[in-house]
């Protein structure tokens, strides 16, 4: 039986493949003690390449099979063998490609290993010759060996059903969120009442629906994309820098219902996928600027794809002009300077001190424009308007 | 006897090789040892040579003056090498780089006989009429200037004549000590002209990251250690920096401008 707690403490979650916790932390979702901003998974299938997404659908096949010979059949030893093996391998595959690198790898392996290494089928042998328990006869220790087998083995099938779905999920996710992309990138407005104005007369579309549901790969036998994601939610205390936060714990079983959560979570938080001009590959945005082309470097040339547009002899075509303001280094600059000027005219630090802070911040935002590595990696975290107005008043 | 006691072009010894050049000046300077110079021209010598013959080939000289710009090459080196401290930024060999081009040009223009200029006099005045010359070519006919130059100077107008021939076969520009070598340019000159003032420094780093990058890809000097790497087109430095190509040329203009305006005043 679950242990009956009122308030559960960050600390303690699991994040396996199979049964999961996701925590929802304003724009942020925590996975596997990795923050990422909500929209983040969507976006990461949303670029899974297709031979990916095929090889995960073929393991994932693999285990399916076995979930209904199991149902058929019933326990096999050698049956049980197989899908440990199978499990193992989509493990093995899965392990590097995001977003289920996120997840709890080591972990997964253990809870695979406990329901169906060797001493769990031996369990489950034991259990089928005591099958019935006389509860006048048996003795108590006995009964409790056999009830927890028996639970051991149903959580066994909820897992193999939990990776048998991997693959179909993440196709069905991938075909809904390039779908959605494609139409959502012909708007105008990225305003959140425009986004959610979109999402309602996207899904409310008979076609799209039926496009949806055509494109399920294995729609007779499993269910495809739906909107009613399953989930449980529960309070969750996180302690962060010495102070106590409340934040949202949410309990998945199914890959497809954490997907639909996170990717409804992040459109009502205003983040959406936009597609690259250049590179064609889809990048997340947490504002409404119109920003067109993504800001990761573009392998081919070296250089970001925002850059690559502003060069005709490259894209071959005259690119549409995106803003210097649109550029996410750009915007996040701007804050900080927003903020500094805020800081200064309430009083709250000198005229020195702000000086030095926005001269801080520019020198960041100009090494951000040629130094992609730094920007990629580490403008975020040292534009963090503390360690600023720290580094100001040091020097 | 030991190896390291012995010494360079004694039988059985063999020359240690450092990682950077620079380390053999850095070596000689710490024990004023001139076995480090020697074993530094030992392991450059292959380099000098190709260097040599290159310039042979550009400016069409005769093959058997390549020792003699060897030559000239090693004595720049050594009067150079009493001067270099440890600490400076700049490697010696970079310093060399422009030196040795001005030395080796001078060489042609003085001793590979385009003209016949072998007195000190001579000399001087050959300096003195490229640079009259220089600074009214563009405002005065060529038979004005000849005239003028020769009444200035006291020598015949046909002497002026071959001076100004030796001056533009050797691309050189009298007082101005610019050369217009193809590797060499205006803003590279300036740089190397002023490489140990602290007012270039000083105006380099007032410069903002951006511009500073700018110039550094565009002229190929790295301002922090004044080393040159490969210098980048504007089409492919604008594509570096987020920029298009006219932006980047308005840019460099204007950098120069006010790293020219900073010089000027300081």
């Amino acid at each position: 039986m679950r242990e009956l707690s009122y308030i559960e403490r960050y600390e303690n979650k699991i994040t396996t493949i199979d049964y999961f916790a996701v925590d929802f932390d304003e724009k942020n979702i925590i996975l596997n003690n990795e923050k990422l901003p909500l929209g983040y998974i969507s976006n990461c299938i949303a670029n899974l390449p297709k031979k990916f997404a095929t090889n995960l659908l073929i393991h994932s096949g693999k285990i399916n099979r076995h979930w209904q010979e199991l149902k058929l059949n019933g326990y096999s030893r050698k049956l049980f063998m197989d899908i440990f093996a199978d499990i193992n391998k989509m493990i093995d595959y899965m392990q590097s490609l995001e977003p289920f690198k996120y997840f709890d790898i080591e972990k997964s392996r253990t809870t695979v290993s406990k329901l169906f290494g060797k001493d769990a089928l031996d369990d489950y042998e034991y259990l089928l010759k005591h099958l019935k328990i006389n509860y006048g006869r048996t003795e108590r220790n006995e009964i409790a060996r056999l009830e927890e087998i028996e639970n051991k083995s149903k959580t066994a099938e909820n897992v193999l059903r939990a990776y048998s779905y991997i693959g179909v999920d993440t196709a069905n996710f991938d075909t809904m969120i390039i779908n959605y992309v494609e139409n959502f990138i012909k708007e105008d407005s990225r305003q959140k009442d425009n986004i959610a104005k979109f999402t309602c007369e996207f899904f409310e579309n008979e076609e799209v629906q039926m496009n949806l549901a055509a494109s399920n790969p294995a729609a007779m036998i499993m269910d495809g994309f739906n909107l009613k994601p399953i989930q449980s939610a529960v309070p969750t205390i996180k302690i962060e820098n010495g102070k106590y936060k409340i934040i949202r714990r949410m309990y998945f079983s199914r890959m497809m219902d954490f997907f639909v959560t996170e990717f409804f979570e992040a459109l009502s938080q205003g983040h959406y996928i936009w597609k690259c001009g250049v590179c064609n590959k889809y990048f997340l945005m947490t504002t409404a600027h119109k920003q067109l082309y993504c800001s990761t470097v573009n392998k081919e040339y070296g250089v970001p794809c925002s850059y690559v547009a502003k060069h005709p002899e490259i894209t071959k075509r005259k690119m549409k002009k995106q803003k210097k303001s649109d550029s996410p280094y750009y915007v996040l600059w701007n804050r900080r300077y927003s903020s500094i000027r805020q800081n200064k005219s309430l009083g709250k630090y000198s005229k020195a001190v702000s000086s030095k802070a926005k001269k801080i911040i520019d020198m960041k935002f100009e090494r951000a424009q040629f130094d992609f590595d730094y920007a990629e990696n580490n403008y975020e975290d040292e534009m963090n308007l503390e360690k600023i107005y720290e580094e100001a008043m040091k020097e | 006897m030991q190896n390291e006691n012995l010494h360079m072009y004694q039988l059985g010894y063999e020359p240690n090789r450092l990682d950077d050049f620079n380390d053999y000046f850095i070596q000689y300077l710490k024990t004023n040892d001139s076995k480090y110079f020697n074993e530094f021209l030992h392991f450059y010598e292959p380099i000098l040579n190709r260097k040599a013959a290159e310039f042979i080939k550009c400016n069409h000289i005769e093959e058997y003056r390549l020792p003699d710009l060897k030559q000239i090459f090693v004595s720049l080196l050594w009067d150079e090498l009493q001067r270099y401290s440890a600490d400076e930024k700049l490697p010696l060999l970079q310093i060399m780089k422009y030196k040795t081009h001005k030395a080796w040009l001078e060489y042609v223009r003085t001793d590979c006989g385009i003209t016949k200029i072998e007195s000190k006099n001579a000399h001087n005045n050959l300096r003195k009429v490229t640079s009259l010359y220089f600074k009214m070519k563009d405002t005065k006919p060529f038979d004005e200037i000849l005239k003028e130059i020769s009444k200035q100077l006291h020598i015949s107008e046909n002497t002026v004549i071959e001076y100004i021939e030796a001056a533009l076969a050797t691309k050189y520009s009298g007082n101005r000590e610019s050369f217009e070598i193809e590797d060499i340019t205006a803003s590279e000159d300036i740089v190397f002209n002023n490489y140990k003032s602290k007012q270039i420094k000083e105006a380099i780093q007032s410069l903002s990251t951006i511009e500073r990058k700018l110039l550094e890809l565009t002229t190929g000097i790295n301002f922090d250690t004044f080393e040159t790497t490969e210098k980048l087109s504007y089409n492919k430095t604008a594509l570096l920096l987020g920029m298009t190509e006219s932006a980047v040329q308005k840019k460099r203009k204007r950098i120069l401008k006010k790293l020219k305006q900073m010089l000027k005043n300081s």
